[in-house]
């Protein structure tokens, strides 16, 4: 590899000597004009900064001068998606930090619920990516997730964080590249994915400061180690606030406040003063204009000269990303000949520019990040914070073949294992597999005889537009039955059927349904599970009457399998009439039902798995919380603590309504002031020997001992609540000095009630409200909260068990006080009943298809022929290939243009 | 010069020995697949391999080699430590877990070594993390950026001298990430069997009209791969019509469904230095000893097997296998009859040409890093004997990691 690359080099150089004579007097002779792009500059430039190129986007940017069409793409840029992303990314994040009391059960369908919400977003961008009017948006979003690269499976479940920076990313990809650093350096995703949440001045983590300045800045080697480990103090206390919607905070409390020097400058540096001096250093703009060179101009490095120019523009502007790409898109070097084909397409470059170049979507097309994934590219999961490394990586042996596969079936009109062969065999396709089939096998149908009859360019272009056009499908509809599903195909695709029944009656059924676009396991191998899992939403139309359906069936009818291929059929879940049914609250019935029941879903063998309305739930938004004067919350806990203490309890309710307010979570704590109040605290030397003395009294060494009855409080402070407990923050609240901006409040349980404490009296009525409330439930939210605990938690229960007389009385003697000072009794607390909802808020899939309404055949038509008119040179080959096609031959079909190896670069 | 000339001129330049070495390599991989046999792979001591096992969610090393006699490891472990009676003592210190009873016959006739504390600086909890970081050869300092073996063999095997420098059965592709070379992904033995390249290399005569590098990769890479599945295909189909070559792994589990297919693949003579499998369900955080008792009868029955299919065809001394895991467990149990993410673990070497025993020295039980094992061996002091002294190969990227404590590990 050594060897030939240092002959690659000396072939470079002499081929860019060559260029440079070329190119002197091809200027000097023909080009005094400014050039204007001919077919082959228009697809450069829109194949490396779009996706693909379609024929009315090819048309838009002919004939324009370089600077009007770059200047075209860059008012094309957009900061919001055109397609609204899924709706859970707008919600307030999940309790994640309830997890610590869930079982084990509800802590696997929370992250399975996760899980759901991650695969909705990989579909969300998918269909983006090929709706969207600016594609090259997308690819600079791209950019910088793979730049930045945070990995959903490095965060603990927190799909809302790579939401939340995914949007961020695409609010900042052309600003100001300090705006954007600073606010990546306070990204909840990344933060964690670093580890940065826990770093703190005593044991500062150096894995974000690390990768900040070796691979989001400065790159390798232009900066020291010490450098490293000062800037990783400056970042300490950058983290993030669980319970307050997963959003970022900057703790004072575990921020190193001292000296530091970083680049030879010394002072009391934060993390925003790194990001500053690290513009400083002028080999930032170098590294990120090298980041441009490689995502737009080659996977072949520049020379220093190729590259210093795009650097100096960057620093120049003050480090603005609109310059920086600009210059990139006007560089000689990106129009080079030189550099054309010198990039391996990603896989998304690959499958999505198919998709947006030929107008023709795969009916399919929801399995595609499954297809990305076995390409190497899983959507928010890079393989590590270096992000895709991309170029060869793309090719490697197992991947070059998936992509060939995945090419071909494609330009085929494939959706079954067998397609291809019939192909091959010249066997039409039957389309035995029902209305799923249709569209593709129309258009295999045109593809036959459009290659029996050697057709033009246009005609064959328009065959596979007219025929791919998806059927209108009314997605509202009340008669709509939706199932979310994959298969496995072996040989054939998997076959399915699905029925509605009352008292086992059959009302409805599809008949048998083949899959179309499952896992070919004969070529591929066995599908992985929790891998690339190609599930997709399939939608019927319900043309009977239903009414008073007590269960609805999906029959698995074809198994089948050898020792290395199989035919399966995996059943996510089914939607209809507003109501979810999973499979895991389903009932398997086969020969081979799988041992953990909630896998009910997965069927290996024939059999059929039975969704009993009875265990469906409510499919949509959780219901909105009732108004008046009601106090409602979903769930409540007591929140574990790591250390076992006496001196407080943590509680936290979830989704809570109180008269007219609502909070996602209200958490606050009972303070046995006494307890709280003793100083110094005992200093218990962490021991390393097992504790022997486990029954022994504790004994209180070297502090005073108060001797006074303890009193007890009920306390909120700034970050217990989301949104705030109160509003807003009476003057008189107490403040801390190590953390300013904590701010707490307090409110006597017992003894001190007839203080007039200013904590409470300074809180307005609504805010009153609320402490009332929770004063008045202390014992029912006690009570609850102890009995949610799943049984395992021993040691929560323990901790919360010393507190039971102390809450009991406590909360007796305040509404004796209550009821004394002759106070209207606050609201009850009540919980929403969980039967018909789910807590853990699954994420919606779209079913419709990408493009509806947006291709029209007769418009697609004409920019053909307005392209073959101006330009008459052109062939399929000239607007899909970055280069001549390997091929030898004259005309090239569809199959044979996007098997051709050149169909891998761009 | 003018344009035209320029470009006939680059024309002729790109006629003349387009892909020399590719062209050249891939008539050399058609003579060499049919005539040298494993074990001659570039002249090097070959037909050599390692089967690494790794063992996803982190198996529990206390509970794997127990410290049976040990009483901090009775009192860290009330519920789940494992009493002498369903321990198989090995030592006055230390036994298997009675599971692991298949294994005996190795322990006995010392092809199983033991090797205590494996684990790295600055150990990471997570297992996304701490796997990639076992996988590249990284520790908490410093994640490393590819595979931890895919380097060396690289350089030290061309693609057409191995069928492929590596095939994964099971699990991810992690440990081959970010490798150049002909890495390969199989869930089965004969998936390749009748795969053909989707692609007619034969109708790619004319050359590129311009020197591009990566043009000239790619085409490289489809040679590769088609010389690839050629060549499995083809021995595989040969191996196929030789009469029974019935592999029996038992245990239904995963693990043993892919060592099925790797002793398929190797007696088939598909010559490959590293093959990987998975058995997962090690993050035994509840209920754990019903779990890990399960799981380790799996793997020793799995393993049991492995060799004696492999004697048979007298490759098990050409094998070496090396488990691994993200991290061990905690040393304390939790209140779920389990155990959470902890640091040090001990793993097992075995082979025919491994000479059996324990290495190293266990993490002290009495002193203990806020509750954790500190690490007593590198695992990239084990990744530096497979490199240097069982693969041989030139160059070995952990040389600074060799321990004198594994000198005799191999033989």
């Amino acid at each position: 590899m050594l060897r030939r690359s240092r002959k690659y080099k000396k072939h470079i150089a002499a081929r860019l000597a060559m260029t440079l004579i070329g190119c002197l007097s091809f200027h000097h002779a023909a080009f005094a004009l400014q050039p204007t792009l001919s077919v082959d500059d228009a697809r450069h430039l829109l194949h490396r900064t779009g996706l693909g190129a379609s024929v009315a986007e090819l048309n838009r940017v002919i004939g324009t001068t370089r600077e009007q069409a770059v200047n075209q793409i860059i008012a094309g840029i957009r900061a919001t998606p055109s397609l609204p992303m899924p709706a859970w990314t707008q919600r307030p994040a999940p309790h994640h930090w309830a997890k610590g009391s869930f079982s084990q059960s509800e802590r696997r369908r929370f992250n399975e619920s996760r899980d759901r919400e991650i695969e909705s977003l990989r579909v969300w961008w998918v269909r983006q990516m090929i709706e969207t009017e600016s594609p090259q948006t997308e690819r600079l979003v791209l950019m910088w997730h793979n730049h930045f690269a945070t990995a959903y499976a490095g965060v603990d479940s927190r799909a809302i964080s790579i939401a939340r920076q995914h949007r961020l990313f695409r609010q900042h990809s052309t600003g100001r590249f300090e705006d954007l650093l600073k606010l990546v350096i306070r990204d909840p995703a990344l933060l964690n994915y670093l580890d940065n949440d826990k770093s703190r001045k005593q044991s500062p983590n150096e894995n974000l400061a690390r990768e900040l300045l070796e691979l989001f800045t400065l790159g390798e080697g232009n900066y020291s180690e010490s450098d490293i480990k000062n800037a990783a103090r400056a970042l300490t206390g950058y983290s993030v606030e669980v319970v307050q919607d997963m959003r970022f905070r900057f703790k004072a409390r575990i921020h190193d406040n001292t000296r530091k020097t970083l680049f030879g400058q010394t002072g009391h540096f934060n993390g925003d003063d790194l990001v500053e001096l690290i513009l400083q250093q002028p080999k930032t703009a170098s590294f990120i204009a090298l980041r441009f060179w490689r995502t737009f101009i080659s996977d072949i490095p520049p020379d220093a000269a190729e590259l210093e120019p795009l650097a100096t523009a960057f620093r120049d502007s003050g480090y603005n990303l609109r310059t920086l790409y600009r210059a990139t898109l006007m560089s000689d070097a990106f129009w080079s000949e030189k550099h054309r084909a010198t990039i391996v397409k990603s896989p998304i470059a690959l499958t999505i520019g198919a998709i947006r170049s030929t107008g023709i979507v795969p009916q399919h097309w929801q399995t595609l990040p499954a297809t990305l994934a076995s390409m190497g590219q899983r959507l928010f999961d890079p393989p590590n914070v270096a992000g895709w490394p991309g170029g060869k990586h793309w090719i490697t042996p197992s991947r070059l073949l998936t992509r060939l596969d995945w090419l071909e079936r494609f330009a085929m009109g494939c959706s079954t294992p067998t397609c291809t062969d019939a192909q091959a065999n010249g066997h039409m396709v039957s389309s035995q597999a029902g209305n799923q089939m249709s569209a593709f096998s129309t258009k295999t149908n045109s593809m036959k005889t459009a290659s029996a009859t050697g057709p033009s360019m246009h005609s064959e272009l328009h065959s596979e537009l007219h025929s791919e056009l998806p059927l209108p499908v009314d997605s509202q509809s009340d008669n709509a039955i939706s199932i979310r599903l994959a298969s496995e195909d072996f040989d054939d695709a998997a076959q399915y059927q699905l029925s509605i029944y009352r008292a086992d009656k059959k009302l409805w059924t599809t008949g048998a349904v083949a899959v179309t676009g499952g896992h070919d396991s004969n070529k591929m191998g066995r599908l992985k599970m929790n891998q690339s899992i190609p599930w997709q939403l399939v939608k019927f139309h319900v043309d009977a009457d239903v009414s008073h359906f007590d269960r609805i069936d999906v029959e698995f009818l074809n198994d089948g399998a050898t020792n290395s291929a199989d035919r399966n059929l995996f059943v996510d879940q089914v939607v209809f009439k507003g109501e979810r049914f999973s499979a895991e609250n389903g009932q398997q019935q086969s020969k081979c039902p799988p041992k953990r029941s909630e896998h009910a879903g997965r069927l290996y063998c024939n059999g059929t798995l039975m969704l009993p309305r009875a265990h469906a739930i409510s499919a949509g938004v959780p219901a909105v919380l009732s108004h008046g004067k009601r106090f409602n919350a979903e769930a409540v806990y007591v929140k574990p603590v790591n250390k076992n203490t006496s001196s407080h309890l943590d509680f936290a309710l979830t989704n809570v309504a109180l008269n007219n307010r609502q909070w996602h979570t209200v958490g606050f704590r009972v303070v046995n002031s006494a307890e709280k109040n003793k100083k110094p605290k005992s200093k218990n030397p962490k021991s390393n020997k097992p504790k022997s003395n486990k029954g022994k009294q504790r004994t209180n060494v070297g502090g005073p001992i108060y001797a006074e009855e303890p009193t007890y409080a009920l306390t909120l402070h700034s970050f217990s609540c989301w949104p705030d407990c109160v509003e807003p923050w009476p003057e008189c609240a107490s403040t801390s000095r190590a953390e300013p901006d904590r701010r707490s409040l307090s409110f006597p349980l017992s003894g001190g009630w007839k203080k007039k404490h200013c904590h409470y009296q300074s809180l307005n009525d609504s805010d009153k409200a609320l402490i009332d409330a929770l004063r008045y439930n202390l014992e029912d939210i006690y009570k609850r909260a102890t009995a949610s605990i799943p049984a395992k938690r021993q040691d929560v229960i323990e901790s919360a068990s010393r507190w039971s007389d102390t809450i009991d009385n406590s909360s007796l003697k305040y509404r004796q006080a209550h009821k004394k000072a002759g106070k209207t009794t606050p609201p009850l607390l009540s919980l929403k009943p969980a039967t018909n909802t789910d807590p853990f808020v699954e994420a919606t899939f779209m079913t419709d298809t990408p493009l509806a309404g947006q291709l029209n055949s007769d418009q697609l038509t004409q920019n053909w022929i307005e392209l073959t008119t101006t330009q008459p040179e052109t062939t399929l080959a000239t607007v899909l290939l970055a280069t001549a096609p390997l091929t030898a031959t004259d005309t090239l079909s569809l199959p044979e243009v996007l098997s051709d190896l050149s169909a891998q670069l761009q | 010069m003018n344009r035209r000339q320029f470009v006939q001129q680059a024309m002729q330049a790109a006629f003349i020995p387009l892909l020399p070495g590719i062209v050249a390599n891939h008539a050399h991989a058609n003579t060499t697949a049919s005539t040298t046999l494993p074990g001659q792979r570039g002249g090097l001591p070959g037909g050599r391999r390692v089967i690494l096992v790794e063992l996803a969610g982190a198996n529990d090393g206390l509970n794997t080699i127990v410290p049976w006699s040990n009483h901090y490891y009775h009192e860290y472990r009330p519920t789940i430590g494992l009493k002498e009676s369903s321990v198989i003592t090995l030592t006055d210190d230390y036994g298997f877990h009675q599971k692991l009873e298949n294994l005996m016959p190795l322990w006995e006739s010392s092809e199983l070594a033991v090797i205590h504390g494996m684990g790295y600086p600055r150990p990471n909890r997570s297992h996304f993390k701490s796997i990639a970081l076992w996988e590249a050869g990284g520790d908490g300092r410093q994640q490393g950026k590819q595979g931890w073996l895919t380097h060396d063999i690289e350089h030290a095997y061309a693609s057409n001298e191995v069928d492929a420098h590596g095939i994964v059965l099971g699990g991810s592709m992690g440990i081959f990430s970010n490798a150049q070379g002909n890495w390969l992904s199989m869930t089965a033995a004969n998936q390749f069997l009748d795969r053909k390249l989707p692609l007619d290399l034969s109708k790619h005569s004319s050359a590129p009209a311009q020197h591009n590098p990566v043009m000239e990769l790619l085409v490289e890479r489809a040679y590769t791969l088609k010389a690839s599945l050629d060549g499995i295909s083809a021995k595989m189909s040969t191996h196929r019509q030789s009469g029974d070559q019935r592999v029996r792994i038992r245990g239904n589990s995963r693990l043993s469904q892919q060592l099925t297919h790797t002793v398929e693949l190797i007696n088939a003579g598909i010559d490959a230095p590293v093959f990987k499998v998975s058995l997962s369900g090690f993050d035994t955080h509840e209920n754990q000893p019903q779990r890990h008792q399960r799981l380790l009868q799996q793997l020793s029955t799995a393993l049991h097997d492995l060799r004696r299919e492999l004697t048979i065809t007298d490759q098990w001394k050409n094998t070496v296998v090396l488990t691994y895991s993200e991290f061990g467990r905690r040393v304390v149990e939790n209140k779920s009859q389990g155990t959470d993410h902890g640091t040090a673990a001990a793993h097992l070497l075995m082979g025919g040409n491994v000479s059996g025993g324990f290495y190293g020295t266990a993490p002290d039980l009495e002193h203990l890093d806020n509750g954790d094992l500190t690490y007593t061996m590198d695992y990239r002091a084990v990744y530096n004997r497979l490199l240097s002294d069982w693969l041989r190969l030139p160059t070995d990227s952990f040389r600074r990691y060799s321990d004198s404590r594994l000198d005799t590990i191999i033989s």
